[in-house]
């Protein structure tokens, strides 16, 4: 699945997968650029519902191209910085030979305006490199700085951005702490996982589908038992994450799920299961989707309701 | 001067009127003109007084509560026994000498007995009930006449009988008797002594000190005011100001309580403000003038402070349960009267509650007598800095003036844990909010607990750990650069980059970091100064203007050069680094300062 496809599907119900690369996106410059989900592959590929799709690696620019936009990057006119930078982000990943330039203008500092603009741009190069120049970043003074900081660095990833995000778990900043849980989901950041329950604990909805996104069998089940002390609203997104992912979770996990919503017997939870059940990956588990079925068409539900399209919808 | 016969009184109806007759008064009572005597009548009555002293007052509480619209005077004797009652309309708060309690309420003056209170004599009398003095035969008594100006003075025998009425255009104090003798204190400087017998003046104490009260306590008889004189064989030097007179260390304290009110000024039935900020002490019966115990305490609503008689230093805070409105000192401790109608005894030496006993209701005033009564003190073993920060830390906004007082007390303590208190109550969300400014001013200017400081800087604002205050960086900073105290430095630059540290402690944090801060902050210094040096923020100047101080310090010329000369930093900021040259090389780096105190 492409980065331009989670956007597509971002339109409809959040998913969880989706609301975390849409925040990417938005950190590049909303520009569709499939190498940017290329180098995300290590760490955000786990919640895409579909295995992505091998991507063409357009070529990187031309080293005359780059020598110029460097100079430009390096100058003093900050209208021709920012038409620099504007240019680097159209071409994304192909201009990952400008992120050092682009990271020292962070590291030397400038005016919020430039610093801002090297922010999105080093997003939408995605080089993991960049994490240590914007990890400061996400502690800035300035609310616009830390939130684009944090958008920034989940699409350049890496340890250094793992643990400025986990830092920005702990923040009084709540867009910031939202940021961060869905990175560090987006990211599979299995070491947050810890944080990530935390989070939930400590009212961030976004850890739900974070943790939803990384967990191993035994956090799924942990996630599990939050249902009835957490909101069926927040556990929800994590919840479809469980049921969505790809590769799947062990099939007795996902089965325990269904059970678990089905259990609720809530409209709410019917809604949950049709929901998954509309989105369920072609490739998905055979009873798990039986299961989904199932318990829809079982579970009481008024007229108003969205009917029992079963499960036949799946990703394309 | 006016002197107006017992019989004139209902004619003129300036004065009192009372339903029978006593005697008329003789002599030049009151007399302005009166030629000093150089102390030698007053010597001569003291010398003829000191065979005889005036017997112990009734150990009593005696509290005005309403009940199913009565008015009720409950008195609690303090050795024991039931609370008595008596229900009797009052203009003025009653008043309680010797071994009888006075009121007067609905132009009916009476008195009871203050052990059992049983009526003892009541008269019809117009105006109002300032103070009375009691020798356990006969009662003086200071009434405010009804115009509200002068004095109606009546003696009267526990029979009822009036020996003495006396009417004056002056404010008469707070009375007392020995014997044939009524002390009538008198335009704040003289006591007049009456001669109960034949009606003149038998002699005139002059005081150096302004007095409104007489009184006996332990057997001894005292001039008070704003001083406290004894009557023994100095009282002739009074006029010298060398008579055996004993003041309170000058102190400012919340609420300016006095010791002795006003002995002219009639008191409201239901307590006041005023009788909430008050003073207790007992001056000693025999020796050098002192306080007993060498203790004074001061209230404060429900906050009672014990001090040193003679420095004035604090000794002890004791917290009541209610607003304390009423009284007395007693030998080994203090007795102290609150609204719920508890009484309690405080131990003089630590102010520990040593005995309790109650009136059995609210009270809307009280009046305590203690004269000769013991009570066995108990140990306390809350040392001084718990006491303070048990007031310290209530948030009670009506104990905010004392709070501030006793902050400053705790601020002197030297113990470290005094450090660790003041970081608790300078820190957001614990101590009380209108305190907290002081509490931070008192912090940076601790010399001592820096390991509670450095405890304090470990702790950053953490959403998830619950941690929503960030602890009072500013001052704490302040403090350990005062100290010289080096392992700051990491713990500072952590807090400087973390945007939860507010701006003015931002600036303490940079300010401290020029002292202290070591070539291993350097990174985190140059980050900060990369961050913010574009930002056009006028708050944030001085922050980095310490920071690139401190680079320079520390050899890290480079980012400071090119900051001079990049377009890229604020204005504001170029220009002053380029005033304060940052971007020099120091001919000789400082070293980091050593660590511990200097």
């Amino acid at each position: 699945m492409s980065v331009l496809d989670l956007r597509r599907e971002n339109v409809g119900r959040a998913r969880p997968a989706a609301f975390a690369l849409a925040l990417v996106l938005s950190a590049a410059s909303l520009t569709p650029i499939s190498g940017a989900s290329a180098a995300m592959a290590p760490s955000a590929g786990k919640p895409k519902a579909r295995p992505a799709q091998p991507a063409k690696r357009p070529p990187p620019l031309p080293a005359a191209e780059v020598a110029a936009l460097q100079q430009r990057i390096q100058g003093r006119d900050a209208e021709d910085i920012q038409a620099a930078l504007a240019t680097v982000r159209s071409a994304g990943p192909t201009a990952a030979a400008l992120a050092p330039a682009i990271e020292q203008l962070l590291r030397r500092g400038a005016t919020l305006p430039l610093l801002r603009a090297a922010m999105k741009t080093l997003g939408a190069l995605a080089q993991t490199s960049s994490s240590a120049a914007l990890a400061p970043y996400v502690r800035h003074r300035v609310e616009e700085l830390r939130h684009e900081a944090a958008r920034a660095i989940v699409t350049t990833g890496g340890p250094d951005a793992v643990a400025a995000l986990r830092e920005a778990l702990h923040a009084g900043d709540a867009t910031l702490r939202g940021l961060a849980a869905t990175g560090l989901g987006a990211m599979n950041a299995r070491d947050a996982l810890p944080d990530l329950f935390e989070a939930l604990d400590r009212g961030v909805p976004q850890a739900a589908s974070a943790i939803g996104l990384v967990c191993d069998p035994a956090a799924c089940q942990k996630l599990l038992g939050k249902l009835g002390t957490i909101s069926f609203d927040v556990m929800a997104s994590g919840l479809e994450a469980l049921l969505l992912r790809s590769p799947p979770l062990p099939e007795a996990v996902q089965l325990e799920v269904v059970q678990r919503v089905r259990n609720l017997a809530t409209p709410d939870a019917r809604r949950l299961l049709l929901d998954v059940g509309s989105h369920f990956p072609a490739d998905g588990q055979a009873r798990v989707r039986a299961a989904v079925e199932a318990a829809t068409a079982a579970m009481p539900h008024n007229d108003d309701d969205p009917p029992n399209t079963g499960a036949g919808e799946a990703r394309p | 001067m006016k002197r107006l016969a017992l019989l004139l009184g209902p004619l003129l109806a300036l004065g009192a009127a009372l339903s029978c007759g006593g005697g008329q008064t003789q002599g030049s009572v009151f007399d302005p003109l009166w030629a000093n005597d150089d102390g030698k009548g007053i010597a001569a009555i003291q010398r003829q007084l000191a065979p005889a002293p005036p017997p112990r007052g009734v150990d009593v509480a005696v509290g005005v509560a309403q009940e199913g619209g009565r008015t009720l005077i409950v008195g609690a004797p303090l050795r024991g026994g039931e609370p008595w009652t008596y229900a009797h309309a009052l203009d003025a708060r009653p008043a309680v000498a010797g071994s009888v309690v006075v009121g007067l309420g609905r132009r009916e003056l009476f008195a009871l007995d203050a052990a059992k209170g049983k009526l003892l004599w009541k008269r019809s009398v117009q105006g109002r009930l300032r103070a009375a003095g009691d020798d356990g035969r006969t009662t003086v008594i200071s009434l405010e006449p009804r115009t509200g100006r002068g004095s109606v003075i009546l003696a009267i025998t526990h029979d009822g009988e009036v020996l003495r009425q006396i009417e004056d255009d002056q404010d008469i104090g707070a009375p007392a008797v020995v014997g044939r003798y009524a002390f009538l204190p008198w335009q704040g400087q003289y006591v007049t002594v009456l001669d109960l017998l034949h009606g003149g003046e038998a002699a005139r104490a002059l005081l150096r000190t302004e007095v409104s009260h007489a009184f006996s306590i332990g057997g001894a008889l005292f001039f008070g005011g704003a001083a406290v004189t004894r009557v023994d064989d100095k009282i002739r030097l009074g006029g010298q100001g060398r008579a055996t007179t004993v003041t309170l260390p000058a102190r400012e304290l919340p609420g300016n309580p006095r010791w002795l009110n006003p002995g002219t000024e009639v008191f409201p039935a239901r307590a006041t403000a005023l009788d909430k900020t008050h003073i207790y002490a007992r001056p000693t019966v025999t020796g050098p003038a002192g306080l007993a115990d060498d203790r004074f305490i001061a209230t404060y609503f429900r906050v009672v402070t014990g001090f040193d008689a003679r420095s004035g230093k604090l000794a002890w805070v004791t917290l009541g349960d209610a607003d304390i409105i009423g009284g007395a000192a007693y030998e080994g401790g203090f007795v102290l009267c609150d609204e719920r109608g508890d009484v309690t005894f405080l131990d003089a030496a630590h102010g520990a509650p040593s005995a309790r006993l109650s009136l059995g209701r609210p009270v809307r005033s009280c009046v305590v007598q203690a004269d000769g009564i013991k009570v066995p003190p108990l140990p306390r073993k809350e040392p001084l800095l718990r006491q303070l920060e048990r007031v310290v830390s209530l948030p009670d906004a009506e104990l905010v003036a004392i709070q501030r007082f006793l902050l400053q007390e705790l601020s002197a303590l030297p113990d470290d844990e005094a450090t660790a208190t003041l970081i608790q109550l300078a820190s957001q969300g614990r101590g009380a909010p209108a305190l907290m400014d002081a509490a931070r001013a008192a912090l940076a200017e601790r010399r001592s607990g820096a390991r509670f400081l450095l405890a304090a800087l470990e702790r950053r604002y953490d959403y998830l750990a619950s941690v929503v205050h960030p602890p009072p960086v500013g001052p704490i900073a302040a403090a350990l650069a005062a100290m010289k105290e080096s392992k700051a430095a990491p713990l500072l630059v952590a807090h400087l980059l973390d945007p939860a540290t507010s701006l003015s402690d931002l600036v303490q944090v940079a300010e401290a970091l020029a002292a202290l801060a070591g070539p291993a902050e350097v990174p985190a210094l140059r980050t900060f100064f990369a961050m913010y040096r574009g930002m056009d923020d006028a708050s944030l100047l001085p922050v980095l203007v310490h920071v690139a101080a401190t680079l320079r310090r520390l050899g890290a010329v480079e980012i400071l050069s090119r900051a001079v000369t990049d377009p890229w930093t604020a204005d504001a900021l170029r220009d002053r680094l380029t005033a304060l040259d940052t971007t020099a090389q120091p001919s000789r780096p400082s070293p980091r300062p050593p660590s511990g105190p200097p």
